[in-house]
This record gives C-alpha cells, sequence and structure tokens, in this order.
C-alpha cells in the first residue's frame, strides 16, 4: 500500500513486513514474523494470542519503544525508522497514550499530579494542565478522588487514572497491553466500556493486546497472532477458562471432566468456583466461544 | 522540579538520614576550618596586639615563638638612642614544663613590660591585667582545668602568684600563655637576658628605616617587622598542621558527597521503574536528568544550609564546656561551605546519569 494510499483511509498505524529476531544462533527466537497490520484512525483492534506469542514485542514496536529488525513501521504516516531518540520521545508524548497491564502511576505524585506530569512534559503548565488534568479525571469517574495518591486508590481506580493519564495529550493512538489482566470482573468490564466509549466518542485509534475475551465484544477487529505471525483466526491449541473467560493454552494442568468434556483453568481458584456450579459455566463459555 | 520534591518527599526518612550525614559532613569541614582559623588568630593576636612596630631577637633567630632568641638587657638603651625609635620593651616568651596540682603542664611564659604593656594580655576574659609584683593573669583554659579563678594563688616552680584576671585566646593547643610582669618573669630566665626587644616606630619614620639603623647600630641581632613575626608565628604553630586540617576538612568534604551520592544512586534505583513508566510516556533523558539534578541538589542544600546553622551553634555550645575547643567560623567560611553544597549537588547528579540513560522504557510491560 502506498503512502497516498494510506492517507486516503487515513490510516494511523502500518506496519509493512515488520519482523523481530532475539538472540542469535541456538538462542534465535522470532516474535514477530513478515507481519502486516493497518489500522485506521477511530478504529478499535483487539490483537489476542497466548503467553509468548508476541502481543507486548508488537505493542512495543507499533508504541516506538523497541526497533524492528525488518519492515516499516508508520505512525500518521511518519516512519519511526527515521526518527532520533529524542523525535521518538517526542512521538510517544504526544501521538501516543500507553496503558500497561499494571496502572504504572507514579507513587509520589497524587492522581491529578500524575495526569498532570504528562501534560507538563508536552509544555502544558499551570492552570491549563491542572483544568485538563481535572476534566480528564472526572471522564474516567474520578473526580472524588483526584487528591489520593495511587496506593489511597483500589486496582480499578488506579487503572482510570492511568486512562486519563494516556488521553492526556490528545494522542491519535491509545496502545493497551492487557488493561484488564489484574482487575476483577466488575472493575475490567467498566474499563472495556470506557475504552469503547472513548474510541467512539472522540475518535481515537486503540490497539488492545489481551487475553480477555470480554474485550473481543467491543472490538472492531479482532487479530490472533501466534507465532509471530497475525491472522484473523485462531488454532485450536488454545481453550476458554469458563469461570474468567480468559483464554489459555490447553497443556495446563488444571483441568476438569465433565459429561466427558474437558474444562482447561487459568488457576486452581477458577477450578475450584467451576466446581461449585459447573452448569452455570458451561452454558456462560458456550455464549462467549470463539468460532473456528 | 515538583517530581523531584515529591519524590524527595515521598522518601522523608531517609532524606533525612542524609540530611543529617551532611550535617555531621559540614561539622568536620567547619570545625577544621575553624580550629585552623581559631589557632591562626591567636598566633596573630600573640603579634599584632602587642603593640610592637619591630620585633628584635638575636642574630638568625627568626621571630617565631620557639626561636632560641635570647638577648643581653643592656642593649636596650642603645636601642633607644635609635635614631625613628620612639619606645623599647623587653619581652620573655618562654616555655616552661612545670607541675601543677599534680599534672605536668606546658605553659608560656609571657613576661612584659608593665609601664609600656607593650607584649601584655591582647583579650581578657575577666579581673584585669595592671600587674604589680607577685600578681599574675593566667589563661581561663587553664584556670578551668585546674580550678583556679581570681583571686586565688597559683605556685610555679616554687614562686607563688596572686591571679588578678583571666585572660582569653592564649590556649595555643599544647600550651598555656600565663602573664606576668617583666621583672618576675626575668626569675624564669638566664640572669640579664631577655627574648624580645619590642620597638615601636616614631611618627615620620618607615619600620625599614629603623629596622636598618637597628641592624647597622647594633651587631649579632635581627630585626622582623610585626607582620613578618606573626607570620613566622602562625607558620611555625600551624604550619605542621595545615596538611592535617585540609585532609580532615577533604575526608568531610568527600563523605558528605558520600552520603548525597548513595542516597541519589538509591533513589534512582528504586525509581528505576518509574523512570522507565516516564521514557514510555515521552520523557526524554535530558527530562529524567532534570528531576536527579533537582533531587541532589535540593539535599545539597539543605544538608549544607541546616549544618551551616546548626554547626556554629553547637560549637559554640561545645565550647561552653570544653574552652580548649578553639574553633572560630567566619562568613567566609560558611559561604564557602555553600559553594561546596552547590558543587555537591552537580557532582552527585552526575554519578546516575549513566544510569538513566540506560534506563529501559520496555520495562514497564513487566509485570512486578
Amino acid at each position: 500500500m502506498s503512502n497516498q494510499d494510506s492517507h486516503s483511509l487515513d490510516l494511523v498505524v502500518e506496519l509493512d513486513h515488520v519482523s523481530k529476531v532475539y538472540g542469535h544462533d541456538a538462542s534465535r527466537v522470532v516474535a514477530l514474523d513478515d507481519t502486516i497490520l493497518h489500522v485506521e484512525r477511530g478504529e478499535m483492534v483487539v490483537i489476542m494470542g497466548p503467553s509468548g506469542s508476541g502481543k507486548t514485542t508488537l505493542i512495543q514496536i507499533i508504541g516506538a519503544l523497541l526497533s524492528p529488525t525488518t519492515g516499516c513501521v508508520k505512525i500518521n504516516g511518519t516512519d519511526l525508522g527515521e526518527l532520533s531518540g529524542k523525535k521518538l520521545s517526542k512521538l510517544r508524548l504526544r501521538d501516543i497514550g500507553f496503558i500497561f497491564q499494571n496502572p504504572n502511576l507514579l507513587a509520589a505524585l497524587t492522581a491529578r499530579r500524575n495526569v498532570e506530569l504528562v501534560l507538563n512534559l508536552n509544555g502544558i503548565k499551570g492552570d491549563l494542565a491542572r483544568e485538563t488534568a481535572l476534566r480528564l479525571l472526572d471522564r474516567v469517574g474520578l473526580s472524588g478522588r483526584t487528591r489520593h495518591l495511587p496506593a489511597e486508590l483500589s486496582g480499578g481506580e488506579q487503572q482510570r487514572v492511568a486512562i486519563a493519564r494516556a488521553l492526556a495529550n490528545s494522542p491519535s493512538l491509545i496502545l493497551a497491553d492487557e488493561p484488564t489482566a489484574n482487575l476483577d470482573s466488575k472493575t475490567g468490564h467498566k474499563i472495556i466500556e470506557m475504552m469503547k466509549d472513548i474510541t467512539k466518542t472522540e475518535e481515537r485509534t486503540v490497539i488492545i493486546a489481551t487475553h480477555d475475551l470480554r474485550i473481543r465484544d467491543v472490538a472492531d477487529r479482532v487479530l490472533w497472532l501466534e507465532d509471530g505471525r497475525l491472522s484473523s483466526h485462531w488454532s485450536n491449541g488454545y481453550a476458554i477458562d469458563p469461570v474468567c473467560l480468559m483464554l489459555i493454552g490447553k497443556l495446563t494442568k488444571t483441568t476438569s471432566e465433565v459429561e466427558e468434556d474437558v474444562y482447561h483453568f487459568c488457576s486452581e481458584s477458577c477450578m475450584r468456583e467451576f466446581t461449585k456450579d459447573p452448569q452455570k459455566y458451561i452454558e456462560r463459555s458456550k455464549l462467549g466461544r470463539i468460532s473456528h | 522540579m515538583s517530581l523531584a520534591l515529591r519524590n524527595l518527599y515521598h522518601q522523608k526518612s531517609k532524606v533525612a538520614i542524609s540530611i543529617a550525614g551532611v550535617t555531621l559532613s559540614v561539622f568536620l569541614i567547619l570545625t577544621m576550618s575553624g580550629l585552623y582559623l581559631g589557632f591562626s588568630t591567636m598566633m596573630d593576636n600573640m603579634v599584632t596586639h602587642s603593640g610592637a612596630d619591630l620585633w628584635v631577637t638575636s642574630e638568625g633567630a627568626s621571630g617565631s615563638l620557639h626561636s632560641p632568641s635570647l638577648l643581653p638587657l643592656n642593649i636596650r638603651e642603645n636601642l633607644s638612642n635609635i635614631e625613628g625609635v620612639d619606645t623599647v620593651s623587653p619581652l620573655i616568651r618562654q616555655p616552661l614544663s612545670t607541675t601543677l596540682k599534680d599534672d605536668t603542664v606546658l605553659l608560656y611564659i609571657n613576661g612584659y613590660d608593665t609601664d609600656t604593656g607593650m607584649g601584655g594580655p591582647w583579650s581578657m576574659a575577666s579581673g584585669n591585667s595592671d600587674l604589680d609584683a607577685g600578681e599574675i593573669v593566667i589563661d581561663k583554659v587553664l584556670a578551668s582545668q585546674y580550678g583556679y579563678d581570681i583571686g586565688d594563688n597559683i605556685t610555679i616552680e616554687e614562686k607563688e602568684f596572686k591571679i588578678i584576671g583571666l585572660s582569653d585566646k592564649s590556649y595555643i593547643m599544647i600550651a598555656y600563655i600565663i602573664f606576668l610582669s617583666f621583672d618576675d618573669a626575668k626569675s624564669f630566665l638566664l640572669e640579664g637576658v631577655t627574648n624580645y626587644f619590642l620597638v615601636s616606630v616614631a611618627d615620620g619614620f618607615t619600620d625599614e628605616e629603623v629596622s636598618a639603623s637597628i641592624v647597622d647600630t647594633i651587631t649579632d641581632v635581627s630585626v622582623s617587622t610585626t607582620s613578618e613575626t606573626a607570620k613566622a608565628y602562625k607558620d611555625e604553630v600551624i604550619g605542621g598542621f595545615i596538611p592535617v586540617f585540609w585532609m580532615l576538612s577533604g575526608i568531610g568534604y568527600l563523605v558528605g558527597i558520600q552520603i548525597i551520592g548513595v542516597l541519589i544512586h538509591s533513589i534512582t534505583m528504586e525509581n528505576s521503574k518509574e523512570f522507565g513508566i516516564l521514557k514510555a510516556v515521552g520523557a526524554t533523558n535530558f527530562d529524567l536528568y532534570r528531576v536527579v539534578a533537582v533531587q541532589a541538589f535540593i539535599i545539597s542544600a539543605l544538608g549544607f544550609t541546616i549544618g551551616s546553622i546548626v554547626v556554629p551553634v553547637l560549637i559554640s555550645i561545645i565550647q561552653t564546656y570544653v574552652p580548649e575547643f578553639v574553633v572560630e567560623i567566619d562568613l567566609q567560611m560558611i559561604m564557602q561551605s555553600s559553594f561546596l553544597g552547590t558543587l555537591t549537588g552537580l557532582l552527585t547528579s552526575i554519578l546516575p546519569a549513566r544510569r538513566i540513560a540506560q534506563i529501559d522504557p520496555a520495562l514497564v510491560f513487566k509485570e512486578v
């Protein structure tokens, strides 16, 4: 796809034949293999895949935190390979918002100051920065918690502060790496809804790398990453934990057999929960199943 | 600025310990410099407050405190007759190792001409210095250590004197100065000799002119100006200690750098992940370096400022209980301390710069 075509489609992310290889010879690992990915403005793309499939590597490459071994990465038409370290920092600051698995807030700063800091780095200071931070925290439902330190906030609240921080400089692209992994199901659901709302109302592009099948329902596109390759189908080597609906490898040892069907769990606690009322969870897992 | 301050506030106890460490370092620096200044001033006082313009010694004697100068008393009249000489006074300054209350003590006998007052006490703590025969002024540190007071009698080498005053700034690290009339002091020296003649120069003459005339007129004598003699005193008594003073001050400063350096390094290491977060969201290495530099500067400035305020007060309290702790602190020293504080802040902020540059922003993707 030419640059002109890219712009006519209003592409925010363009990955063309991107590969990432770690190590050499015997220790050589191909994390991404000739990957092509184009994402348009206002699109929400979910990338799923098992642990070690290269999801985080892909997010780091799109986020200008890691250079690909080969291939070209463009954000809003800018080729990242042509930018210096300092310009890459600026691009991350202005064009990309990050949401991590851990909220990664600065422990010494209040919720408001955590959001303000990113604005300050971008040269926005004083009242304007304060008002913007307060507005964003209000947007994520934390108007009453602006003066609290991260340690005084729940996991879900911290993640909402992280979302406000990601939105601070009005980036065109939001990258999220397992944003609901550390949250309970209810809080995780709220965060997913919030991200969906941001995508649709603010026309931002969102790329989420996750195991969480619930996010699949709100995405415009779901891509499967396995062995460093992206596809729109998933392989047969994975199962859904019927309790938490996480995608897990079938090699897991925490399994339970009900009426000749084998169910796989991400943890002992999910398996215990399942054994209390298997039918309830079996029905649920059927509803959430991904078609092959 | 705000992040640096809040990081420090977040680690209050660690910062407080570091500031206490820097204050101790300032204590060491100021004490060493203050001891140097204290003894230097005292040596200066011994000469510059004598009222003399010229110091006459036996030939070859340097004019210093330990000089083996011995001059016949009978040249006093010859000196008085030299053109340009206004006043001539003999002065005995003679070390004496003696026993006081079963303790061996080194005294400096300072026997001066009570008529002219030249070479008499330069600073009194209490009492008076109008000595008559059989009276003495002793150093206040000696008085406090051996339990003497004004009105008491003190026996020195079987001679008894009545204490009429206590002198200040007359403790010279290894010895205490006692002041006697010249006639009383003569009994501690050979008959018919003195150590110095102090000469004041008449109006209309220069020190150089009179000095030259004395050397031309009287054989086997040397003449030094007051400033030359003061320098000789300082060089002899303090000169040997200067390398030690500077070395200990240097150690104090290095201890300060070490404390701040360790703290800044430790905070940087502890905050590696947070710096990684900042890098990931778009902060440059320079942004992070600025945070570290401000942290280092704040700790240095606080440590050195608190030290500069607390240490002089602390020294003053110590001196109340330990009078021989002869430490003088002046504004210049405090300014130097502040300069060192600024320098320390800059130096210690350089240390973690490499570490910051190496922080991988991808750290933030690893779950803790």
